[in-house]
């Protein structure tokens, strides 16, 4: 026992050392399994609150910019207005939205977040779909009162389904971890006729995201004549390192789509 | 001592601070983020009396970069690792250090010389962005990770040796 008691006394510093990284291992395989402890994430109250306010500061800087972009969306939704008052369509869009603003963000590490400055009060919840003008962000992942976190395109575990605009044939998008420009389509057939520029756009399938929102470009299609689907590289449209403003989005009939399939395949 | 203390709490404050709000957001060349506050864990003293508390102190440090960043426990790793590594490390490029254990050494390129700070620094933060960046990617593809690994270190060690060399200018004055 005195012995042992003077081992651990001799090498006290090995020991401790060794303690302290297997607790910071037991963080990193606790947080890669995705049951992350609500503690020490980006919408905890201190680091969020100082996001919010550095973002503050730093949205005054870009006001000119945000301006401009705010009034090319009002000019599209008018236009959508004065579309639909003609055509006298029911609303395309059953899709209710909430406008939110990105404080913290990242795009260089293989799997990037995003914090949001709205949370549970404002009626966000997990699962709810992020998009932007012109392309998809993520989907929420934690929500606490004032704020949430989001789980970025840019996550090896995102999973998007997208269509050819053209022609309506779907697969998914996912992204390859390097840069944040570009992502990967899988599972579309060798068949189908594809170009370098066409658009890929939302399918709407999930309950996530509305359909047709557009989300990238082809810019490298490198299909071998015997592989049985296309391998197609894509450009976002959404400059995800800039973007500050999106709209956070539900199905309004997301429940009701969700029972009538599954009494379907029962 | 407690001057030691307000010394190294402001340098953690202000390193904190500069990494979060300003380094986060630097990305040299698209994907190279600097990790300057490795600064504060390389100047934090080295005697052998409370060397356990600096092991909890960088723990402490690298949760705080996590916590900001949502990569829960990888920096904090990092930062135990070569806050372990500074000691031997040190002894084996300066041997005589071995004799002075009583005082408080500081490292500071005044008394230890341009040149083994610069091993002294790239050293550690090799070692730091090496284990950060295999974590982080978290499958064997060694070529990617070393890639990585060169060209962010590099660019932290110059910013970490300038950092230094202006701080020893002043303190000449």
């Amino acid at each position: 026992m005195r012995n042992l008691l003077e081992l651990i006394n001799k090498y006290n510093h090995l020991i401790l050392f060794i303690l302290l990284e297997i607790f910071a291992l037991f963080l990193i395989f606790q947080n890669n399994q995705f049951h992350k402890a609500a503690f020490l994430n980006s919408t905890n109250t201190i680091s969020a609150n100082s996001f919010a306010i550095f973002s503050n500061i730093n949205e005054y800087f870009s006001l000119k910019k945000s301006n401009e972009l705010l009034l090319m969306e009002n000019a599209k939704l008018k236009s959508l207005i004065s579309y639909k008052n003609k055509s006298n369509l029911k609303s395309l869009d059953p899709f209710q939205h909430i406008s939110a603003t990105i404080i913290n963000n990242s795009v260089a590490k293989p799997n990037n977040y995003l914090t949001l400055d709205k949370g549970r009060l404002d009626g966000i919840k997990k699962g709810m779909g992020v998009i932007s003008n012109n392309g998809v962000i993520g989907i929420v992942k934690e929500t606490s009162k004032y704020f949430s976190t989001v789980l970025s395109i840019l996550h090896s575990q995102s999973k998007i389904s997208v269509c050819i605009k053209k022609n309506n044939h779907f697969g998914s998008l996912q992204w390859d971890g390097k840069s944040y420009k570009n992502a990967l389509i899988y599972d579309i057939p060798s068949h189908v006729n594809l170009k370098i520029g066409d658009t890929i756009a939302t399918s709407g399938f999930s309950y996530i995201f509305p359909s047709n929102i557009d989300v990238g470009i082809i810019s490298q299609i490198n299909t071998e004549n015997d592989d049985k689907f296309h391998n197609i590289k894509i450009t976002f449209l959404e400059d995800l390192k800039e973007i500050k403003y999106v709209n956070v989005c539900e199905s309004i009939n997301k429940i009701e789509k969700i029972n009538l399939e599954k009494n379907t395949y029962e | 001592m407690s001057n030691l203390i307000i010394k190294h709490t402001t340098r953690f404050l202000l390193f904190i601070l500069l990494q979060i709000f300003i380094f986060n957001n630097v990305l040299f060349l698209g994907y190279i983020n600097p990790y300057i506050y490795l600064l504060f864990i390389i100047l934090l003293p080295l005697n052998r009396s409370n060397k356990n508390s600096i092991l909890i102190i960088s723990l402490c440090t690298g949760l705080t970069i996590d916590a900001f960043q949502n990569s829960m426990g990888m920096h904090a790793f990092a930062c135990v690792l070569i806050t372990y590594l500074r000691t031997p490390l040190l002894q084996r490029l300066v041997p005589q250090i071995k004799n002075k254990t009583q005082t408080t050494i500081e490292f500071s390129i005044k008394e230890f010389g341009i040149q083994i700070c610069i091993i002294y620094t790239t050293l550690l933060v090799f070692i730091h962005h090496f284990i950060l960046f295999s974590i982080e990617a978290f499958r064997f593809d060694i070529l990617n990770i070393l890639a990585r690994t060169i060209v962010s270190a590099l660019i932290t060690s110059v910013l970490l040796i300038i950092f230094q060399f202006l701080n020893s200018k002043n303190s000449l004055k």
